[in-house]
């Protein structure tokens, strides 16, 4: 269904003395319909970055993206409007597409009106079946972004998302503010139009317990790249990073884990992005490192 | 002096809008001591924001307050506003929900993060810089020379997020008021964020931590009280807590959680402004009889109390 080949991000900021920062550099990645792929990896590894030229919300610095075989990096937006309600992303950060000027009612009902034909009586019984889908309800619609709960802003980004019946839902951490409990009927919400609509589910997420019970098949990524990529990786983790991640979960020791004094790797250094930080690095790891096929599983270590 | 830093009795607050009252909070009653962990978990929109608000005294302008906060002894909520800003951020601290609200988007986050020390500890500008680079680096925000430098929206959602806790812990506070201080960080930085917090703990600092990560609060927490629909519903320590949870609620959310499958606890959230009548959980709950009906009494028990019939 989506597909991305070979994504680079690099973001340059200042004026005068340009910083150039790579966040996310060569992912390949594949969707199909009515599958649900996690992508887990540490805070600032470029997953917010993915997930936005995904949507094309963000124009990739090269690669390219391509929906249902038509290529949509590059095109002009007359021609992407078509492709713009089958695609959503519940950014990470709700103020992303909420006007704190508007009430939420009228932020929900703006996809419809933007996309036209339906009667006002017709926007607002679809709007209400909206806010009752995700658990929200009357007494919610005619306030304005900041007089809601930070879950149920999430909830409405949620239900503005599902409005024009989207193919794809990218998911940026759309459940970090819910309890338990609502965080599992969302999830329940989703699975039950998956399974009607064969709709395609991204989930990028810290929960690993959530990846595990939710996803078809994992990414890891680490410093912008794919560094395992399979279907039981939370069982059978192979690649050191991944390891790390998952012993850190159980909170099992609490003593301060200070990072190593400098992280950064010299400039010019083509090896594993991991290096500095790996218990099992040995200097074959200053070498590239391509992602291997290990037994159905991608991985992008020498090692494994 | 008593042992206890923070006193919370009979604080109710309710906020009116175009469809009536929202009643946000009701009669929630609890103290903290010096030291200690005591967190806050529960439904998403039960009002455990608006909790956290009121006792800093950063409502919302129209909401309308009752009851009584106590700091080591002096009543904050009778304060002036002008003497109540003195303590924030020195005495009490808060780590807001909203990262992206609480930092403002045009002043670089070093300086931001640097200005609770310079207003509180009256640090000079050199003192709080190598302070914050220390905090930014131990937060995992790399590199702090560069990244001090570095606008709110050029940082990732959980760098934000690791920067406020940076901010928060900066000056030596007594309280810290951490709303969701871990969302959008991963495991690894989300257990630095869980031994700073236990760092200042045990030099004296007290934490009133509002999460939904039950994993966390259970890492992290002396007590756990559990909010639903405006109301504390259960307080208890935590190793009772999660061995025996009492209240059906505090059951069914622990039910929820992913290792256990994510079952959704049947029916839906209550409307804040007409609440259920009697006990607030009665539409959903399994073990409702007659009396449910009428308003539960809070049921003490040895170090921990639990607002429901079942026990009374
Ligand atoms: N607008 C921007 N300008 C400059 N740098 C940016 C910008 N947005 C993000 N970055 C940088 O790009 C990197 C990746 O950011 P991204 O938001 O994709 O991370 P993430 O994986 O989503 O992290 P998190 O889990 O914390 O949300 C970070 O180093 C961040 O500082
Ligand atoms: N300014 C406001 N005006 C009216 N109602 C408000 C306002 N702010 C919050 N509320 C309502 O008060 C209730 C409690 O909100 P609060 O933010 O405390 O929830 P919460 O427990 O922190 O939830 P979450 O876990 O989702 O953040 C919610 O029902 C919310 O809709
Ligand atoms: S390539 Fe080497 S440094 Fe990289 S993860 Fe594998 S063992 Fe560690
Ligand atoms: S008071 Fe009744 S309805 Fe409420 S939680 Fe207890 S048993 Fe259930
Ligand atoms: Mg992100
Ligand atoms: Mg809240």
């Amino acid at each position: 269904m989506l597909k991305a080949e070979n994504l680079h991000c690099v973001y340059t900021s200042g004026l005068i003395k340009t910083v150039k920062k790579t966040a996310v550099c060569g992912v390949d990645l594949e969707i199909f319909p009515g599958e649900t792929v996690a992508i887990v990896g540490e805070s600032g590894c470029g997953k917010s970055t993915l997930a936005k030229m995904l949507v094309q919300q963000l124009a990739p610095t090269s690669g390219e993206v391509f929906f249902e075989g038509t290529k949509l990096t590059g095109m002009n937006w007359n021609n992407l409007g078509k492709f713009v309600g089958k695609i959503q992303l519940i950014p990470q950060n709700p103020d992303d597409v909420l006007d704190p000027r508007w009430t939420v009612e009228r932020s929900v009902a703006e996809p419809f009106v933007v996309c036209g034909g339906l009667s006002r009586e017709e926007i607002s019984e679809n709007v209400d079946a909206l806010f009752a889908e995700v658990g929200l309800s009357a007494e919610h619609k005619p306030r304005y972004p900041h007089e809601l709960s930070g879950g149920e802003l999430q909830r409405v980004v949620i239900a503005r998302a599902l409005a024009l019946k989207p193919e794809l839902l990218v998911c940026d951490e759309a459940t970090s503010m819910l309890d338990v409990s609502v965080q599992a009927f969302i999830v329940a919400v989703l699975k039950e139009i998956q399974t009607k609509r064969g709709l395609g589910l991204v989930f990028i997420t810290h929960d690993l317990e959530a990846a595990k019970a939710v996803s078809d098949r994992v990414l890891v990524m680490y410093a912008g790249e794919i560094v395992e990529e399979g279907k039981d990786v939370f069982d059978r983790p192979l690649h050191p990073y991944t390891r790390a991640l998952l012993d850190a979960v159980r909170y099992a020791s609490l003593d301060v884990v200070l990072q190593e004094e400098d992280r950064a790797l010299p400039d010019g250094f083509l090896g594993c992005p991991y290096f500095r930080l790996c218990r099992e690095r040995t200097v074959a790891c200053k070498e590239p490192q391509k992602l291997r096929d290990v037994s159905g599983r991608l991985v992008r270590c020498w090692k494994s | 002096m008593s042992d206890v830093l923070l006193k919370v009795s009979g604080v109710s607050v309710s906020i009116p809008t175009g469809q009536g009252n929202v009643h946000a909070v009701d009669d929630a009653a609890f103290s903290i001591n010096k030291h200690e962990v005591f967190s806050l978990i529960g439904e998403s929109g039960s009002g455990k924001s608006i909790l956290g608000q009121a006792i800093m005294r950063l409502l919302p302008p129209n909401a309308v307050f009752s009851g009584k906060v106590e700091l080591d002894g002096t009543e904050i909520s009778a304060l002036s506003e002008k003497e109540m800003q003195k303590i924030r951020g020195k005495t009490v601290a808060s780590i807001a929900q909203n990262p992206y609200l609480a930092m403002n988007p045009g002043i670089r986050v070093g300086t931001q993060v640097a200005e609770p020390m310079r207003a509180h500890l009256g640090l000079s500008k050199e003192d709080a810089k190598a302070r914050t680079r220390r905090a930014l680096k131990y937060f995992d925000i790399l590199p702090p020379e560069v990244r001090e430098r570095e606008y709110p929206f050029q940082y990732s959602g959980g760098m934000l997020q690791r920067a406020m806790v940076a901010m928060g812990t900066a000056a030596d506070p007594e309280l810290i008021i951490a709303d969701e201080p871990t969302k959008g960080v991963d495991v690894l930085k989300r257990r630095n964020i869980a031994a700073i917090f236990q760092k200042v703990a045990s030099e004296g600092c007290a934490f009133l931590l509002i999460t939904h990560d039950v994993g966390f609060a259970r890492a992290m927490s002396d007590r756990i009280a559990v909010n639903y629909c405006g109301q504390i519903i259960e307080i208890a320590g935590k190793d009772a807590f999660f061995k025996e949870p009492l209240h059906p609620y505090s059951k069914a959310l622990l039910d929820a959680v992913p290792e256990r499958g994510m079952h959704p606890i049947p029916g839906s959230s209550p409307s804040m402004i007409e609440v259920p009548e009697g006990c607030r959980f009665h539409p959903r709950c399994p073990h409702k009889t007659e009396r449910c009906l009428a308003d539960p009494p809070v049921v003490e028990m040895a170090r921990r109390c639990v607002r429901c019939w079942l026990y009374a």
